[in-house]
């Protein structure tokens, strides 16, 4: 009875995972047309204070007040959109900052072990963190997440100045000595 | 006698357009409508000709670019209440009857061609979305409440 129930659970628990990867995904593939390419997205980043303004409960707050389920549904509709649309930028950008990277790495002879670990470490945590933030916005709204993505923010802004110190260093070690 | 730097020269132009033309304007919503109709549709230049006659006409474009992007990104920056509260002040300074201008903002989003070029997307998109649900609420306020 007992191993019934659990499978019961188990089942259960997979549909509701397995729907919530589905729409991820379908969230994903809807904000893809509102970016153009990967040049539009890199063209310049995003401002720490319009990532605070995205997912600011202070609109929502001001929304709900009206008690307009209306206002309310746009409100949600809108701001999913948007946030969705910097999720996105976000992953471009860090993609293109690893294909980048890869690519001065493979001409480069002496890699040191220590910061190639940290920055995949950091690229690996970075996407991770956007394909949660992309449930945490379908699943609670963007409102309710804006810690997750400042985190995310600030490690994308990591991972950009360890990638702007590595550039610089390869272009020092490939001069030649005087 | 030294002459004066590029930098000297744009800022001294942007001056110039917040004092004689900018500072008439009543709002942001109303100033950054104004910037974008100084561009030039096919081209993307910006052209002022009281500012080029002042100074070169590459410094009055540049001006009015710097102004336009620094505008765009004070209104993009707003909170929804600030936002509806400009969006306000539009209507009333506007010579048109407030729901017609309401509608038709609402029915051709004229303030997309608002957008600095190379803006950020998902900073361009939050201005788009913003206005579009500051329309909506201003929309709602106008509709007479039904008593039940």
């Amino acid at each position: 009875m007992i191993a019934i129930s659990s499978l019961i659970v188990g089942a259960v628990l997979l549909l509701v995972l397995l729907a919530i990867a589905v729409r991820g995904w379908l969230a994903a593939r809807d904000s893809a047309d509102l970016l153009g390419s990967d040049d539009e997205v890199g063209k310049e980043g995003c401002p720490s204070e319009f990532v605070g303004r995205i997912f600011s409960p202070v609109d929502w707050r001001y929304v709900h007040e009206m008690k307009s389920p209306d206002i309310e549904k746009l409100f949600r509709k809108e701001r999913r959109t948007v946030a969705l649309v910097w999720v996105r930028q976000v992953s471009f950008a860090i993609r293109r900052i690893m294909r980048e990277h890869a690519a001065i790495a493979r001409q480069s002879s002496n890699l040191r072990a220590a910061t190639e670990l940290k920055i995949f470490v950091q690229f690996t945590a970075l996407m991770v963190t956007c394909g949660a933030i992309r449930v945490g916005i379908d699943l609670a709204g963007p409102m309710r997440i804006g810690g997750l993505a400042r985190y995310a923010h600030s490690l994308a802004q990591q991972v950009a100045r360890a990638e702007q110190t590595f550039e610089l260093a390869m272009q020092q070690r490939a001069r030649p000595v005087q | 006698m030294s002459v004066p730097s590029n930098a000297v020269i744009l800022q001294a132009a942007y001056d110039d357009l917040l004092r004689r033309s900018l500072s008439k304007i009543s709002g942001d919503l109303a100033r950054i409508i104004y910037l974008a109709s100084t561009r030039d549709y096919n081209t993307g230049t910006y052209h002022h000709d009281g500012l080029a006659a002042r100074f070169r006409s590459d410094v009055a474009a540049a001006a009015l670019e710097a102004a336009h992007r620094e505008i765009f990104y004070r209104i993009a920056a707003c909170s929804l209440e600030q936002l509806v509260g400009e969006l306000e002040i539009y209507l009333n300074s506007s010579h048109q009857a407030r729901e017609d201008v309401l509608h038709i903002w609402q029915k051709l989003e004229p303030y997309r061609l608002a957008l600095p070029m190379d803006t950020n997307a998902a900073v361009a998109r939050l201005f788009v979305s913003n206005l579009r649900l500051a329309l909506a609420i201003l929309q709602r306020q106008a509709q007479p409440t039904v008593d039940p």
